[in-house]
């Protein structure tokens, strides 16, 4: 008993010890935690993307046809001129941006946006010059066959591989939805071109009889996030399901996502598409979300301003509007909400140069936020 | 009295269409299925469709709503022209159908929204089955109400 005794003050002392350190340990941890969320006082209409200059300042994208650039010293908002006609239509509308990877020598921009009318449009993929707020020598590098009669899931997103090959995300037009798991169209594929248009000689389905050579992978629905950890060469997308089964892949050149033959959603009405979710031939996401949170964009987090984020995907989402981190490592994917401060449906989340992230808010009076530390 | 069974009738009408319209669109997801190699069985069908009629509620509210402008609009109609029933409610369920599907359409800006009536096949059938439930409903009325309008 005597002896249990001692033991038993020696862990007392030991717990102490420990409880002091965690105290004294704690102001550091919340420094290491703290950011600021900046909201950028401005209105804007429907705003679907962003892209951060060398210099700081922000490009954003508004569905409704417009451009618009953020300051970075004043916070001052100005309208960039020489944007395509848009069909700003359902979902559609002026999309996506982003830069050249030599954009300081060359100042080439990428745009996406759905074109045509509402009986007959498509996705475009524009290059232009950005030359003092003004885009120039506009060159379509990417048109998604065939035209479509709906103006809903276009995808839409753009990123650069390694290779300076550009990945677009082409949805399903909707009704077309079957089309996806056919080669001879862009409904719900996965597209890889280079930066002039031309098609990348690597692509898996170049010598394919019948296939369209852009294709990369297919069986996709509505993929709006796409993000590239550049160190590994690994391509992440993530896609709207319909009533249930949004979708984190793992993007493999030529492999085939399913949609709709294997899906964990059901449709709106409450329908069955497809009892089955597995196939031999179709890929498995990484996570799967049922009920929908409705995934908007996506990074991977490579930066230096949050090395907590590190090898982590950070994905914005429309309902019930959240900013989500799913954490990489381990070959196990942990998520959790971030930045819950952002309220309401967040449509989009990019890395600015620095590190900071640029997040906008969806809607007519859409906000755009930086956060930074 | 007889009015009573008014109600009753216009939802046993409506729970047909809603429930043919179900099963169409089933069936064209599942031979869609079928043609793409997977193994779909009878038992699976049935097991489906019977989800897929208790998931159905909101077919079923759907088909209420539309029945029930299309049904107060035939019996005025009726009112001024003695049409026979079983054809008045026939034409209307078909018609009220094909419009209700057309404006969904045309809110969802294209989308069409029950995937069964993208073809014209499809969207035939549904009108048929709004057809049915109209004539359910003419066919009902007429036991209860044999020599009135």
């Amino acid at each position: 008993m005597r002896i249990e005794h001692k033991l038993n003050y020696k862990y007392r002392i030991l717990l102490l010890v420990s409880l002091i350190a965690m105290v004294l340990a704690r102001p550091l941890i919340a420094t290491d935690l703290k950011y600021n969320v900046e909201k950028v006082e401005h209105n804007f209409n429907h705003p679907w993307s962003s892209a951060t200059l060398p210099n700081g300042d922000i490009l954003v994208t508004e569905l409704i046809g417009k451009i618009k650039k953020i300051d970075i010293k004043t916070r001052e908002v100005t309208d960039i001129n020489g944007i395509p006609n848009a069909l700003f239509r359902g979902q559609g509308g002026l999309s996506d941006i982003i830069l050249h990877p030599e954009f300081e020598n060359n100042n080439i921009v990428f745009i996406s946006f759905s074109y045509g009318d509402k009986n007959k449009n498509t996705l475009k993929v524009i290059s232009a010059e950005l030359i003092k707020n003004e885009l120039m020598n506009k060159k379509t590098i990417f048109e998604a066959a065939p035209y479509r009669k709906t103006s809903n899931h276009y995808g839409a997103r753009l990123v650069f591989l390694n290779d300076n090959s550009l990945i677009i995300t082409s949805g399903d037009g909707f009704n077309y939805r079957e089309d996806a798991q056919k080669l001879d169209n862009h409904f719900g594929k996965i597209i890889r071109i280079d930066a002039d248009g031309s098609i990348p000689k690597d692509n898996p389905y170049i010598d394919t009889q019948n296939a369209l050579p852009e294709i990369f992978s297919y069986g996709h629905r509505n993929q709006q996030g796409i993000a590239y950890d550049s160190k590994n060469n690994i391509l992440y997308s993530n896609e709207h399901g319909p009533r249930g089964g949004d979708e984190l892949n793992l993007i493999t050149a030529g492999k085939n996502y399913g949609w709709p033959a294997i899906t964990y959603g059901i449709d709106y009405n409450g329908s069955i598409i497809s009892p089955f979710t597995e196939k031999i031939g179709m890929e498995q996401p990484l996570t799967y979300w049922v009920p929908s949170i409705a995934p908007s964009d996506m990074i991977f987090y490579d930066g230096e301003m949050f090395p907590e984020y590190n090898n982590s995907l950070i994905i914005s989402s429309l309902v019930p509007g959240e900013i989500r981190r799913i954490s990489l490592d381990n070959n196990t994917l942990e998520e959790k909400i971030i930045f819950d401060e952002i309220k309401g449906r967040i449509r989009s989340i990019k890395l600015s140069t620095n590190g900071a992230l640029v997040v906008l808010s969806d809607g007519p009076k859409g906000k755009a936020y930086i956060i930074n530390r | 009295m007889k009015f009573l069974y008014l109600p009753i009738f216009y939802v046993i009408s409506s729970f047909l269409t809603a429930s043919l319209i179900i099963l169409i669109n089933l069936s064209t997801n599942l031979i869609w299925l079928a043609s793409q190699g997977f193994n779909v069985s009878i038992k699976m069908f049935f097991e489906l469709l019977l989800k897929d009629i208790s998931n159905g509620f909101l077919f079923l509210v759907i088909i209420l709503i539309t029945f029930f402008l299309a049904f107060l609009i035939t019996a005025i109609v009726r009112y001024f022209f003695p049409i026979k029933r079983t054809l008045s409610y026939s034409i209307s369920g078909f018609v009220s159908v094909f419009v209700m599907l057309k404006l969904t359409t045309l809110v969802f800006t294209g989308a069409i929204l029950i995937a069964g009536m993208r073809s014209f096949l499809g969207l035939f059938l549904f009108c048929v089955s709004g057809l049915l439930g109209g004539y359910l409903h003419g066919l009902l009325l007429n036991k209860v109400f044999k020599n009135e309008n």
